[in-house]
């Protein structure tokens, strides 16, 4: 653990007015892109946790991810209660049920937990179609109410951009505080040999765990938060393209890097945003949700081949280069 | 000699069959170095794993400092005090060395994951403490220059010295090492043995799996010897070192039956030639120079001590293992850095060491399997069809038992009779050159002899065969030529029967220098 040096502790003030001024310089459609981007990057960082530290894949990200949502929305429409209160909520949900999930699959291992999760993940998707009494079914949620402090309502997405921006940093520094704690150093230590970590000690099953039930409770802040951004919600936002989707943003960015899940989110979000554009064009109208899952599949593929430690990866080799240049 | 630490009482660990710990009883006490021997799959590291939970024992009764602790998982058996290191190095790869000490301080494993993300000041009090304890390990084994090093960059040796600082920081009461010295030079073989030395000064009570002997007699106080998972002897250095039943463990044993050696004409051709071959394993260099003619119909057998060499010699015959350089002929051509389905396809067949089985095929499938390189391209002519069928009679007739079991899944045959198949699967492929790696390994005497018995069949019909054997006495009973691995290089090679009488074998073989 090493506390911030003070080169570092400067550019705190600069990254803090550099996302002040953000929203204003961008304008309002970018703004609403990159509070998108913060919503996905809270959950990321849980897999980016997981995969890259702990050495689990979980399929089921954008479960919890729908827990937390659903959790909170429904809480905040039935009860009329403040997303102040239902967002924890749906947290809590979220890292319960994950603690259950992962207890039972605690003697899994690699593909056979990700196939576990994965079945998770279409459960979960088919609870919230057919529950409609209590999730709308199909057509989804609507009017999940947005925070509000005082009379003043957070509706703008400029407003939503600080209120993300602000979580995800806080997020971002917890995460970052734990993978550079003994309790990080442990838990690495099981992926890259378990047998020595238990027999040092190390209780694996908890280990692996807890980072499980943080994951899902990263899922659930930002399933929540995202319910109140968009007012509706419905279970096709949820399923397991977008679990694959975390996966993606977390390989894509590089594995053991929660900087990386940043840079992950952010060129995946903006892909996303270009497909959109092109694909129509290229393909014709009814192409776009195909075109998008060949992209991404075909990504993936190219990325365990040709960059398994992701951006940051190539950040590292070009940084050794020229630290060897100089 | 202190309090007994650790109680090992009629301790039986069975998989399927096979017992890999039969009733062994024994006990260590404070402050003692103990080591276990015995040769290859005599349950030397399943006695281990049964003391540090990676094995849960089917009966008997593990203790250690009075309490019973059969039933605690590998974490909790540590916390109590007992730290091992691992035959194939298990190390934090990805992390530095620090690092990977640091993992096994205990005080690191009492910090709570909020207190963790909050980076609250009590965690930076331990963190400093569990640096400091790092580095005085990483001290204690001449590692402190390379702390902030990736594990993964170091060389062998050194990884060596780091498992046994990261599993002294657990700061235990009893310390398992698992062979340590396998795979070291001479020079980090004596770095490994004075390192050991200190920690015994030191007062920490020590149990070794070694197989260099010399070693052994080096820094135990007392000797246990396993031999089919059983205890066969236990005492002081000097008393092992005369104790026959050992020897006859360690050299094998002469057969009931005693085979004539037959006159072997000079006028048989070279069928595979080695020269100059070297060959590393990692950054070891396993093979130093082999040079090998072997003669077609003849029944050569390469013996040898454990880690002399053998099986990557085979390996690298069958193309499993790249050679650094040298070559390999067969037929007078070069048959050097061959993929291994090639040689396969040409007639260079390997039967591995453990039988390879393919446990979900039946007895009958898998001598099919066997015969793989003679279909071609689209299914086979009949007349190679009909071949087929012919040999798979031929193999029933030189193994019976397989016969009965054609039906059978060969995962559920005894050991026996898996290595039987293996053979026979080996056959079926029509090698021109059949290499067998160690097929007595685990099984009793009776059924080494019966397969023994089936190999010298072989030879009458002008199979050529290699066979690596640690059991040396019972190859050199069967075989037309023999060969002595010694370290990576050829000792001395002749007639079995002047071979068998050699004292170099007994030297090798019990590391009396």
């Amino acid at each position: 653990m090493k506390p911030l040096s003070k080169k570092r502790l400067l550019l705190v003030p600069f990254i803090l007015l550099a996302l002040v001024a953000f929203p204003y310089l961008v304008g309002t459609y970018i703004t609403g892109i990159f509070v998108l981007i913060g919503l996905y990057f809270i959950s990321t960082i849980g897999i980016s946790l997981l995969m890259g530290h702990a050495g689990l894949v979980s399929l089921a990200q954008a479960a919890f991810w729908g827990i937390g949502a659903y959790g909170s929305g429904i809480l905040a429409i039935k009860l009329s209660l403040s997303p102040f209160l239902t967002i924890p909520v749906g947290m809590v949900l979220a890292g319960g049920i994950a603690y259950f999930i992962g207890y039972l699959t605690r003697n899994l291992q690699g593909h056979y937990f990700s196939l576990a999760t994965l079945g998770f993940g279409i459960v979960i998707n088919i609870i919230l179609i057919e529950e409609s009494e209590l999730t709308g079914g199909p057509s989804g949620l609507i009017g999940v109410p947005s925070f509000e402090i005082g009379s003043f309502s957070i509706a703008s997405d400029i407003a939503w951009f600080y209120v993300v921006a602000a979580i995800g940093l806080i997020v971002f520094l917890l995460t970052k505080n734990l993978v550079q704690s003994p309790w990080g150093r442990n838990l690495r230590s099981i992926q890259d040999s378990s047998i020595e970590s238990e027999s040092m000690g190390i209780n694996i099953g908890q280990y692996k765990l807890t980072a499980f039930v943080v994951s899902a409770v990263f899922a659930g802040l930002s399933g929540g938060l995202y319910a109140s951004y968009m007012s509706f919600i419905s279970p096709a936002i949820f399923s397991f393209e977008m679990s694959i989707k975390f996966v993606v943003m977390a390989v894509l960015g590089g594995l053991a890097s929660i900087y990386g899940s940043l840079i992950g989110v952010i060129v995946v979000t903006l892909l996303v945003e270009v497909l959109r554009e092109v694909v129509p064009f290229i393909f014709g109208e009814s192409a776009g949700g195909a075109v998008e899952v060949i992209f991404f599949g075909l990504l993936l593929v190219i990325m365990m081949i040709y960059m398994p430690k992701g951006i940051m990866g190539i950040f590292e080799k070009l940084s050794q280069r020229f630290r060897r240049e100089t | 000699m202190g309090a007994t630490l650790l109680e090992f009482n009629r301790v039986t660990k069975r998989f399927g069959g096979v017992i890999a710990v039969n009733e062994n009883t024994f006990d260590i006490k404070e402050g003692e170095s103990v080591s276990l021997i015995g040769p290859n799959g005599a349950g030397k590291t399943s006695t281990f794993n049964c003391i540090t939970g990676m094995y849960s024992p089917d009966d008997g009764e593990v203790k250690f400092c009075g309490e019973k602790i059969n039933s605690l998982k590998p974490n909790e058996i540590a916390e109590r005090g007992i730290a091992r290191t691992f035959q194939n190095l298990q190390i934090f790869d990805n992390m530095t060395l620090l690092e990977n000490v640091m993992v096994s301080v205990k005080d690191t494993r009492k910090t709570n994951i909020i207190s963790s993300m909050l980076r609250l000041p009590q965690l930076k009090i331990k963190e400093e403490r569990a640096i400091d304890l790092g580095m005085k390990n990483l001290q204690l084994v001449g590692l402190e220059g390379k702390a902030l090093s990736l594990a993964g960059d170091l060389s062998f040796g050194e990884q060596r010295l780091l498992e046994i600082a990261r599993a002294i920081a657990l700061e235990p009461k009893l310390l398992l090492l698992d062979e340590p010295m396998s795979g070291l030079s001479v020079e980090e073989r004596r770095t490994m043995i004075q390192l050991i030395k200190k920690l015994k000064k030191q007062g920490l009570t020590i149990f070794l799996i070694e197989h260099d002997l010399s070693t052994v007699m080096e820094i135990s106080d007392r000797i246990i010897v396993l031999d089919f998972g059983s205890k066969i002897a236990e005492g002081t250095p000097a008393e092992i070192q005369e104790n026959e039943k050992v020897i006859e463990a360690y050299l094998g044993r002469d057969m009931e039956k005693s085979y004539k050696e037959r006159e072997i004409s000079g006028k048989a051709k070279q069928i595979l030639k080695i020269k100059d071959l070297h060959v590393y394993r990692e950054s070891i260099h396993a093979l130093k120079g082999i040079d090998l003619e072997i003669r077609e119909g003849q029944l050569s057998t390469i013996i040898g001590a454990n880690g002399a060499g053998k099986t990557t010699l085979l390996n690298t015959i069958a193309g499993l293992l790249p050679p650094r350089s040298g070559q390999v002929i067969l037929e007078d051509k070069d048959i050097t850095g061959f993929a291994a389905e090639k040689l396969a396809y040409i007639g260079v067949n390997l039967v591995p060491e453990r039988r390879g089985m393919f446990s979900e095929l039946t007895v009958e499938e898998s001598l099919r399997l066997g015969a793989y390189n003679r279909y071609t391209g689209y299914g086979a002519s009949k007349s190679v069809r009909q071949g087929i069928e012919v040999d798979m009679e031929k193999m029933y007739q030189l193994f019976p038992r397989l016969k009965e079991r054609r039906k059978q899944l060969s995962g559920t045959l005894s050991g026996g009779e898996q290595q039987m198949l293996a053979i026979a699967r080996g056959l079926m492929a029509q090698p021109k050159v059949l290499m067998l790696d160690e097929p007595s390994l685990g099984l009793a005497p009776l059924i080494v002899e019966e397969i023994f018995e089936t190999l010298f069949q072989l030879k009458q019909t002008e199979t050529t065969i290699i066979l690596i054997e640690q059991n040396a006495k019972a190859a050199l009973q069967i075989a037309d030529w023999g060969y002595l691995l010694e370290n990576g290089k050829i000792k001395v090679e002749g007639k079995p029967s002047e071979l068998a009488n050699n004292p170099l074998i007994h030297e090798a073989y019990l590391s009396i220098h």
